[in-house]
Formats: structure tokens, sequence, C-alpha cells
């Protein structure tokens, strides 16, 4: 081990300045996302999305990562006869080890390593860390996976790139052409078969990489190696054009991802005396196409403090015939206007919240075959739906100058820059979350959320309260951790009539800027059913 | 006991044949050189020995194994010096040195040291920055300092000037001394190997031609000058004379395996008033009367 380790030194020795400043890139992306996440809110949109670019060119750059491993693997050629090593006590096995520790180390340790104390100054969790720590590692051992496959069976720099060159120019045609073969071949789309198609293709690739990898490094013998690329790619051809089975691996994926989310989510953890009593059930949508279920509840046994607020979760439709489709669904509730109502009162009079507080619906999307099936056939609708039970916490009247970071859980938040203009109160917003794509894709919630806070602009003394707009929104993603810059314009008087401009700065000098913050009470999940006869109604 | 055996060797790139049917051995302790001209098939043979080509047929062992099953163990044991060879020219010639050191359980601190200032390379400077027949010694160096039993080179004289191939042959001379290795050196630089080898083998077309001792064959080898009175009739020479021609009164042929009453025999019977004098001849004459021979040939006659 201490030769193996001797050779990775070499290797890092004598590509430290590259390898350097690949890792500063990375360090400045970063440090473009600091500079982000401490504007002062003056600078504007237009330099937030400057900044956005400068980080996405950076990442961008980071793939070159693949030339990197291409330097690192012919640090010691495994073609030809003239390399150094060959002669020397060096196995191709131990040479192999060598590549793999050092390529591991550069492409997987160090960018976690540098990355690491930016998504714990982003307050990410374990878990959080653990999911976008894959993510990194995913995203380089793309880069690696293609910097590997030529520099193992090339014997210089030059050819190593023409062949990474003409490998990622013939991989869009010959997906084209797989996908124009494919189409005639299927009749119509199938996207769970081209994902299935897609994953083995994939599968394939990898397998065959890192079969040319270890029989090139094990033998040399680079004629072998060639058929072993070209019976790949043939595998690769013939699977995506033509493999006949769907294994619903998209469906799965994200049918896992939400389980897995809704174990969080116990049934038992519902608290006593919640009953959910429908309102309505109606689809909407045209038919034969893409359409949603919106299903209404009335939550009784809430006191006055509390609130729901729903998390997406899977719907299942089971028909008579013993068949089912399942789907996701998003839920809203009264939260928003409870909030409303507290700001108002400042957390005093609970009424008005409280009427609030039970309603909670669900849009159940239905893609258009289901659609079809379902007024074909009335099914059953089944919906695990997921709760966060949030309690009232706190009104809080918000300073308008620059603020400190208010920070729950993994996500934070920081009013950067307030100001008057006219009758409206512009304040600019910088926030961090995380930007998984776990969460993002499969909208499984998996990382950690906890209080959930909203700002309104009260005016007390005319009983006005303003939730705010939206003016500029960007959004940008910088190494798993989203951060957004919002603008959002708030108005002290609901409507300025026409003529009382005056009114409503003077009605906008009576006013604060308040937080309105419910904390998190309790998750639980709550089965909510409905009969083919509730469906059948429901149909249009 | 040979450090080195080869059983009808062959080595073939598409469908050129670089190596026929070689069969040979190399005594261990022996200075070894494997001559020929360019294309003989000598860096084929050297390359497949070393297993950095696979052998199309035949078969070859190394220190007693067989060449494609060399590992670690017996990389350990042999030193490889060729013109050819890609060193890692970022390193300088210290690191170098140390990049190499871990990897011989035999590696001689105290040699390293010795030979470094023998070569006169400057150990903090970079390979790349190195001449020719420095960086050669400085592959040298790395090879030597580990005291490798079986020591080969490949064309090792090839772009050197002369005084940086005076100096590596002085440099391996002086080395050789201090080890009992045995050197394996192909080369068409034939006064540079007359200085070293002490057995040699003759390629041709990537077959062997012989093998012997350096004594034998420089013992068997003879230009002959022979006074004749008049013209006389040269007829078909016999079998062992070449290059068979007359200059006035001078006949001059080359014996190639001369023994002294029986060349001195034969001239009397061919030129019975002749008076034959034997000339000694050096290892590059005899390689250019045999190179010469083989291109007057008939293709495949030499075979």
């Amino acid at each position: 081990m201490n030769l193996t380790w001797h050779i990775v030194k070499k290797d890092l020795r004598a590509l430290k300045w590259p390898l350097l400043l690949w890792i500063a890139l990375i360090i400045a992306k970063l440090g473009v996302g600091v500079v982000l996440l401490n504007a002062d809110g003056t600078e504007g949109l237009d330099w937030f999305n400057k900044m956005s670019g400068l980080a996405q060119v950076l990442s961008a750059f980071e793939f070159v990562s693949f030339v990197l491993t291409a330097a690192i693997i012919q640090q010691d050629l495994l073609v030809g006869t003239t390399a150094f090593w060959m002669t020397r006590p060096i196995s191709g096995a131990r040479l192999l080890r060598a590549k793999l520790i050092g390529i591991g180390l550069v492409f997987i340790v160090a960018p976690v390593l540098v990355t690491l104390p930016w998504w714990l100054g982003c307050h990410y969790g374990i878990s959080e860390i653990g999911w976008a720590v894959t993510e990194t590692v995913a995203a380089q051992a793309i880069a690696v996976l293609l910097g590997l496959l030529w520099s193992v069976v090339t014997d210089g720099f030059a050819r190593f790139l023409m062949w990474t060159l003409v490998t990622l120019f013939a991989t869009p045609m010959l997906t084209a052409i797989i996908a124009y073969y494919a189409s005639r071949h299927l009749g119509s789309f199938q996207p769970e078969l081209v994902s299935t198609r897609f994953l083995l293709v994939l599968l394939l690739s990898i397998g065959g990489i890192f079969v040319v990898v270890v029989h090139q490094f094990l033998t040399r013998n680079i004629g072998r190696s060639i058929a072993i690329i070209a019976g790949t790619v043939g595998l690769i051809v013939l699977t995506g054009a033509f493999w006949p089975w769907s294994w619903n691996v998209e469906s799965r994926f994200y049918s896992y991802l939400i389980r897995q989310a809704q174990g969080e989510w116990p049934a038992g953890a519902e608290p006593p005396g919640l009953a959910f009593k429908l309102q309505s059930a109606e689809f909407s949508g045209r038919k034969d196409r893409p359409a949603s279920l919106i299903a209404s509840y009335q939550v009784e046994g809430l006191t006055a403090m509390q609130g729901l607020m729903p998390v997406q979760s899977e719907y299942t439709l089971r028909w008579p015939d013993g068949t089912s489709a399942t789907g996701r669904s998003w839920g809203r509730s009264g939260l928003a206007d409870m909030m409303s109502a507290h700001a108002l009162s400042g957390g005093n009079d609970s009424g008005k919240a409280a009427a609030l507080a039970g309603s909670v619906n669900f849009t159940s999307a239905m893609p258009a075959p289901t659609m079809a099936k379902v007024r074909s056939s009335a099914s059953s609708y089944t919906l695990p739906a997921r709760f966060r039970l949030m309690r009232f916490e706190s009104v809080t009247r918000v300073p308008l100058e620059p603020g400190t970071w208010s920070v729950h859980d993994s996500q934070g938040e920081r009013l950067a820059h307030a100001e008057k203009e006219g009758p409206q109160l512009l304040v600019t917003f910088i926030r961090h979350m995380p930007s998984l794509w776990v969460d993002n894709a499969g909208g499984g919630q998996l990382a950690g959320t906890g209080d959930y806070s909203q700002y309104f602009l009260v005016n007390r003394t005319r009983g006005a309260v303003d939730r705010g707009t939206s003016t500029d929104y960007r959004l940008t993603r910088i190494a798993s951790v989203g951060i957004s810059w919002r603008t959002m314009s708030f108005l002290a008087i609901p409507r300025p009539p026409k003529g009382s401009v005056l009114d409503a700065i003077n009605a906008l000098n009576e006013a604060e800027l308040v937080k309105v913050t419910f904390a998190e009470q309790a998750r639980f999940s709550h089965e909510l059913k409905l009969g083919p006869e509730e469906i059948a109604q429901a149909n249009p | 006991m040979n450090i080195i055996e080869t059983n009808r060797l062959s080595r073939r790139y598409w469908r050129t044949e670089a190596l026929r049917e070689l069969t040979l051995a190399v005594p261990t302790g022996s200075v070894f050189a494997l001559l020929g001209s360019n294309g003989a098939g000598k860096t084929t043979a050297i390359k497949v020995l070393m297993n950095l080509l696979p052998p199309s047929g035949g078969s070859a062992t190394v220190l007693g194994v067989d060449t494609c099953r060399l590992g670690e163990r017996e990389r350990a044991q042999i030193g490889y010096v060729s013109e050819n060879q890609k060193l890692p020219l970022w390193m300088t010639v210290r690191q170098l040195l140390d990049y190499c050191r871990p990897f011989y359980p035999t590696w001689d601190a105290a040699l390293e040291a010795k030979l470094l200032t023998q070569f006169d390379l400057p150990p903090d400077r970079k390979l790349k920055h190195l001449s020719r027949g420095m960086l050669m010694k400085a592959a040298l160096l790395s090879t030597l300092a580990y005291r490798p039993k079986l020591l080969v080179l490949d064309e090792p004289f090839s772009g050197l000037d002369p005084l940086a191939r005076d100096d590596f042959v002085r440099g391996i001379l002086e080395a050789s001394e201090l080890g009992d290795w045995t050197v394996l050196v192909s080369s068409h630089d034939i006064e540079e190997v007359e200085r070293l080898a002490d057995n040699v083998a003759l390629l041709e077309n990537g077959r062997l031609r012989f093998s012997e001792t350096t004594e034998s064959l420089l013992g068997r080898f003879r230009r002959m000058e022979v006074t004749v009175p008049g013209p006389v009739s040269l007829g078909a020479p016999p079998a062992g004379w070449l290059e068979l021609e007359q200059k006035g009164g001078l006949v001059k042929f080359i014996v190639t395996d001369f023994t002294s009453g029986t060349v001195e025999r034969a001239c009397r019977d061919r030129f019975p008033d002749g008076t034959a004098v034997a000339h000694p001849m050096t290892l590059r004459e005899i390689f250019v009367t045999l190179a010469r021979e083989t291109r007057t040939q008939p293709k495949g006659a030499a075979a």
C-alpha cells in the first residue's frame, strides 16, 4: 500500500498546479455564493443575475476534471511500450489502485472537503450534507468516467482529446438516431419505456467503461479494449433502440422517494380529535387531457392557534378490475390567511384566524391515460396526505434596515434592503435553502424544514394588512444550495384609490412590517379517501 | 546458467514479421551485445523479453520466469534503459531517484551517491532541462542504483554525441566493476559495443545470424591478403570466404572460420606462388562484411 500511495503522491505532485487551479475554481464558485448571500440589496437584480451566471460558468469549468482525470491516468501511459512504469516493479493492479485513489482524492474528497464549510455555513444537517455530497460525487463521476474511457486507450493527450470530442459529438447524434428509430418502432411515446432504456444505456456505459479501464490496466491489450468499447457501443445502440420491456423505473424511483419521506410522517402522530370532512371534489381540465382532481376538506378539531401545512404526497387510484395508478398530489391550506389575520391582530385576536385554520385542499395531477380511464370507469382514490401541524408562535416587528440572518433548520433569510418608493415599501430578502435534486425532482422533502414565517405590512389604524407581491425574484443554485433574491412590494392600504397617492404614502408612514412565525408541532399523515361514487360525481 | 533464454521466439506486427523464431541464450554474468542494422529486430526482441510486447509465437524466460508472467519481484531485479523510454521529465534528478528508490528493496544509497558524483549529474535540475546524454545517464543511474541482476540497454548510444557516448560507456564499464550483473545491450553502434561485450549475437531481418563469445567471433574472422606474382583465376570462392577480389598483385578476402593451418593450406592450394597474411578484424569490420554479404544475397537466402 505504501508503494501505491507513493505513486499517488507522484501523480499529485506532477499535476499540483492544474489541480490547485481546479480546486480554486470550486472555491471561487463558493466565493460567489458568499458574495450573493452578503449582498446589501442595493446591487439590483442584474447584478444578482451576473453573479449567478458567473457561478454557473465556474461550475461548468469544473467539468474540465475529465481532462485532469486523463492527465492523472496518462502520467503513466497504458498504451505503447515506452512508458517509464512498464519496466519498473509496478504491476497493473497496483497502478490501477493508485490512479483510482488519486482520482478519488482529487475529484471526490477534495470538492467535498472544500464545499463542506459552505454547506455547514448554510446550516445543512447531516441528511442534507449526505444528499449534497451524493450530488457532488455523481456530477464529478460523469466527468471522471468520460476522462477515464479514452485516457486508458490512447497514447497521449492529443489523441485523448480528439476521441473525447468525437464521443461528445457522436453521443447526441447517436441518441438522435436511436430516438428516431425508437419512435418508429414504438409508434407512440412511452416515457416509462424511454426511462428504462435510458437507465440501461447508463448502466451499460458505466459498466463498459469500468470493464475497459480494469482490462486495460491489467492486460494492456489495446486491441481487446477497443473491441470491448465497440461491443459496448453496439449493445448501447441495440438497447436504446429496441429494448422492449418497461421497468417503470421513473415512477418506481419517485414512489420510493415519497415512501421514504412518508416514513417520517407516521399516521400515529396525528393529534387526537381531528376530523377531515369532505367539502367538494371535482375534476378540472378537458376530456382526455391531463387533468387534476381537486378535493377540499374542512378539518375540525384544531385549536385557535393551530394550522395545517400540507406537504406533497402520492395518491393511488384503484379500479374494480384490480388495476391501479399513482401520482403526485399538492396541498394548500388556510394557513396563509391565518397568518395574515394574526399579523393584523398582533396575535391577540385569534377568532378570525381560527375560522381559517381548517381549510385544506389537495390537487392531484393525472396524466391523460389515467384521466381517460377514470372517465370510463370510476375508481377509488386514496391519498396518504402528509401534514405539518403548525402552531402560532409570534408576530414580531421588523425594523426597516438590513437585518441579521434568521435561520430555521437549513433555511436562512435576511432582510437585505428596504426603501419606500411612493406608496409602496420595497423590501429585498436574501434567502438560502436546500436545493437538492432529490427534493426538487422527487418532491420528497427529505430535507428538514421547521418553522414557517411570512412578512406582512400592517396598518392597524386602518385595519389593512398586505402580504406583498413579488416584484423581482431570482433563484440560483450553488453547490446544492439555493440562493434567492426577492424584492417584495408592500402597500399600506389594499388598493390606493385614484388620486389618493398621498393618502397611500401617509398610510405607509403609519404602517409597520411584521413577521408572523408558526412553529412546527408535529408531522403526521392522514389517509384521505374518496369512493367510486364520489369520483364519479366529481367527473365533469 | 542462462539469465535469458528464448525458444523460437517470434513477433509479428500485422503482416510484418519483426522477429523470426529467435532461439538465444544469454549467460549469467556476461555482457551480451545484440547487434544488427536498423530494423533487424533488436528492439522488438528486447521489448518481448521485457514483456512490453507479447510474443506472437515461441517463448522466452528472463530470470527463469516466462516473460509474459514477469511480476514486480522480477522487475525489481531488472534494469532497463532505452533511448525511447519516456522519463517523467517534470521531475528533477533527485525526484526521479526519490521516486524510484522505494520500489527496490536492494536500492543502494551509497552507490546512488557515488554514481551521482561519478556521472556528474546536477541533482536539482529537471530532467527536461538535461541534455540527451545527461538524460541517459540519469536513466542509467536510476537503474544501476539497485544493483539489478540484469541490465538491459536498448540502443543506449543513439543520439549521443561522441563525448556523451564515451561518458556513458565509461559509466557502464565503471559500474560493471561494482557488481556482477548481466548486461544485454542492443545497438548498431559496433565500436561502443566492442568495448563492452564479451558475447555477441547478430540479428538480420528478425533472424539470428549467430550468437557466440566476442573472443570466438574475433578469432574466427580474418581479413586475408595474398600477394601473388601475376593475375590469377579467382574462380568461385570456397565456403567461408567472403568478398574475394584481386587488385593488381594482391588478392583479398575474408575468412569466417579462421584456423591458422586450414586457411594457410587452402591459400597454398589456390595460390601456390602467393604469400598469405592474416589480419585480425574489428567487430565493426565483421559486422559490415556480414551486412554487405546479406545485402548481396537474394532475398531469403540469408535464412
